[in-house]
């Protein structure tokens, strides 16, 4: 365990922002932060970096005696913004110098942290002409530029058209290998690509945690659409691999495998029987749902 | 017009030699800028024609800080 | 220690690169040695604007050079405090609206640090532009009229700063509780006008009050001696900003929304 969030509430004049908002985080894991806008997530992960006070509750980093846990965090904010003057270079400098990063290193760490958000390029251009999605990755770099052990993404996607975005995700893929990412968006979608577990918030509230399997299971949603000349009644209740089944009508069926069976093998179990499968079906947004009836309930 | 005649010219250029570089500073540093808060033409007209004050003004709010 | 010094830098190449640094410094530049020039042309400027009937002449004492100066403080007073409040406006306001702020914030930095940097920045600027502008004013004064010693001005000169401190540390304080810049120019010019008035309605109760620095300036150019009331105005003005100063940080802390 990394961090503990005990209790965090916020509360800004009539509109309770955060409320009693409890959870762990693991070392090395990849957390998502999913909820509507408004649900309070940019709330929580400023709470989180310290920008924030929050009204009551803890956040205590494991092993971290010091009240103030900056150092180990490293935090790209919603919007972020720079000093439009300086060039990308020299906001690194700056921020590493902030961070203590001894002379010796900073150069080679700032030449590094450029040349993995491929920015090496525009390094010595004024930040007031980067393109947004420049600016994002330059937001990237000096938050991960001191090695924190906890990355800390406030919709690090949301503002990025869909090239942008596939880059970014690859980025934050590299990047939890060496560090824990906690992140926020509000596309489920997101969050699935990259992400081992979920904090929906909804709210203030936290509506649930856990892994995204766990959710789709929790919700008792039937991924797998299959659909066949002949009528199936009889032979997918014989099915062993099937953990659970929905007719749609006779010749259409909905259903849920365990994990450790490949859909593969329910397709071929099919046509060992001798069915003529019309129709096969991996549905995308059965996740989608799940995140719906959270959300709504 | 003697009056000009009268004046030690040697003591005023230090003054206009000072308002020349707030100008000329004020107007390029105008025209450099993607913004201005307000129409940028209207700002050089007050930096050439408004002494002193057309050059503070653009300096403390003609500028958009984005 | 690394961590002030690391955001003093980066002041000070802003006001470089924002142009704060050249056209402050002229401008105060300007404003001072008109005071002697105008002065001096007094007669020519009057006979141009020519209104005056055919044979009317007015006479003009000639000022002496320790009333230019104090004319010059004068200007400094008005004209002075007001681009001086002008140009600190903004110090922490622009960071808060643009949000730039955040990204100082999220590292290990803290309020004394962030507020310090930012204060001696501005009052390293300010100064500078006032002694500048100040001794010009002086070589000009003993040009044209009749000299005045360096010990009188520099003294003046000292007394003078406090009140730019003062003002100083009076906006970036109204700019740590206020986020509109134009509301932090117009409280804080608000608040010392009002201390000023006090000042001079309530001589007897305020006989400490920054409004007197002027005041206490002009005497010493006039008097040519340091008094017991200059040490009391300096003393009350210097633990005044000082603790504006501590202010600051307090609301800062407090109130940490970044
Ligand atoms: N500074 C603020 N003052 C007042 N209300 C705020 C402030 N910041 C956020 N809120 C409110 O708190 C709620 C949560 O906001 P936020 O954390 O930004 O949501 P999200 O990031 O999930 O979209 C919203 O209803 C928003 O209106
Ligand atoms: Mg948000």
């Amino acid at each position: 365990m990394l961090v503990n969030i005990d209790n965090l509430s916020k509360q800004f004049k009539e509109k309770r922002a955060v409320s009693n908002l409890s959870f762990t985080i693991r070392e090395g894991s990849c957390i998502a932060l999913l909820g509507p806008n408004g649900a309070g997530k940019t709330t929580t992960l400023q709470m989180l970096a310290r920008l924030l006070t929050p009204d009551s509750g803890a956040i205590q980093f494991k092993g971290y005696a010091e009240k103030d846990y900056r150092p180990l965090i490293g935090f790209l904010p919603q919007h972020p913004s720079f000093f439009n003057w300086m060039t990308g270079k020299e906001f690194l400098f700056f921020a590493g110098k902030l961070s203590s990063i001894p002379k010796k290193q900073l150069q080679a760490r700032v030449q590094e942290t450029l040349r993995f958000v491929s920015l090496e390029e525009a390094m010595n251009k004024k930040i007031g002409g980067f393109s947004g999605g420049m600016k994002q990755r330059l937001g990237l770099a000096q938050a991960l530029l001191h090695k924190p052990k906890l990355l800390i993404l406030d919709e690090p996607v949301s503002a990025l058209d869909p090239k942008g975005r596939r880059d970014f995700l690859h980025l934050i893929e590299e990047l939890k290998q060496d560090m824990t990412v906690l992140f926020s968006t509000h596309i489920l979608h997101d969050a699935e690509q990259i992400c081992d577990e979920v904090l929906i918030l909804q709210d203030g509230c936290l509506k649930w945690k856990g892994s995204l399997p766990a959710l789709r299971k929790e919700f008792d949603l039937l991924p797998i659409k299959v659909q066949t000349e002949e009528p199936m009644n009889g032979i997918i209740e014989q099915l062993e691999i099937i953990e659970d089944y929905e007719y749609i009508d006779a010749k259409t069926v909905k259903v849920r495998l365990p994990e450790y069976v490949h859909h593969n093998e329910f397709l071929q179990a099919l046509i060992n029987r001798n069915l003529s499968v019309t129709h096969f079906e991996i549905m995308q947004d059965s996740l989608e749902d799940a995140y719906m009836k959270v959300v709504r309930q | 017009m003697e009056v000009l005649n009268d004046i030690n010219w040697a003591l005023v250029a230090p003054l206009l030699i000072l308002q020349a570089i707030l100008t000329i500073s004020a107007l390029v540093s105008c025209i450099k800028q993607k913004e201005t808060n307000g129409p940028k033409w209207m700002w050089i007209l007050l930096i050439l024609f408004v002494n002193l004050f057309g050059a503070i003004l653009y300096f403390v709010i003609g500028r958009k800080n984005s | 220690m690394n961590r002030f010094l690391t955001l003093l830098h980066k002041e000070i190449t802003e006001l470089m690169r924002n142009g704060k640094l050249i056209w402050l410094p002229i401008v105060l530049m300007i404003i001072g040695i008109s005071q002697p020039l105008t002065s001096y042309y007094m007669p020519q400027i009057l006979d141009m604007a020519g209104n005056l009937p055919e044979g009317a002449s007015i006479t003009i004492p000639t000022p002496t050079g320790e009333e230019v100066l104090s004319g010059a403080m004068s200007q400094y007073g008005t004209i002075g405090t007001l681009l001086f409040a002008l140009a600190t406006m903004n110090v922490i306001a622009q960071e808060r609206q643009n949000g730039s702020i955040t990204l100082v914030m999220v590292r290990p930095v803290n309020e004394w640090q962030y507020l310090g940097s930012k204060t001696v920045a501005q009052l390293a600027l300010l100064l500078l532009s006032l002694i500048l502008s100040y001794c010009l004013t002086w070589y000009y004064t003993n040009l044209l009229f009749t000299p005045v010693d360096w010990q009188v001005m520099l003294s003046s000169l000292v007394m003078y700063c406090f009140w730019v401190i003062f003002v100083v540390c009076v906006t970036i304080f109204v700019g740590t509780i206020i986020r509109q810049s134009s509301a932090i120019a117009g409280v804080s010019l608000l608040f010392l006008a009002l201390i000023s008035l006090l000042t001079s309605l309530l001589p007897k109760f305020m006989e400490w009050s920054p409004g007197n620095i002027r005041g206490e300036a002009t005497k010493l150019l006039v008097e040519q001696q340091w008094t017991e009331s200059a040490w009391t105005v300096i003393g009350s003005t210097a633990t005044l900003s000082l603790l504006l100063f501590i202010a600051g940080v307090m609301v800062m802390k407090k109130y940490k929304r970044y």
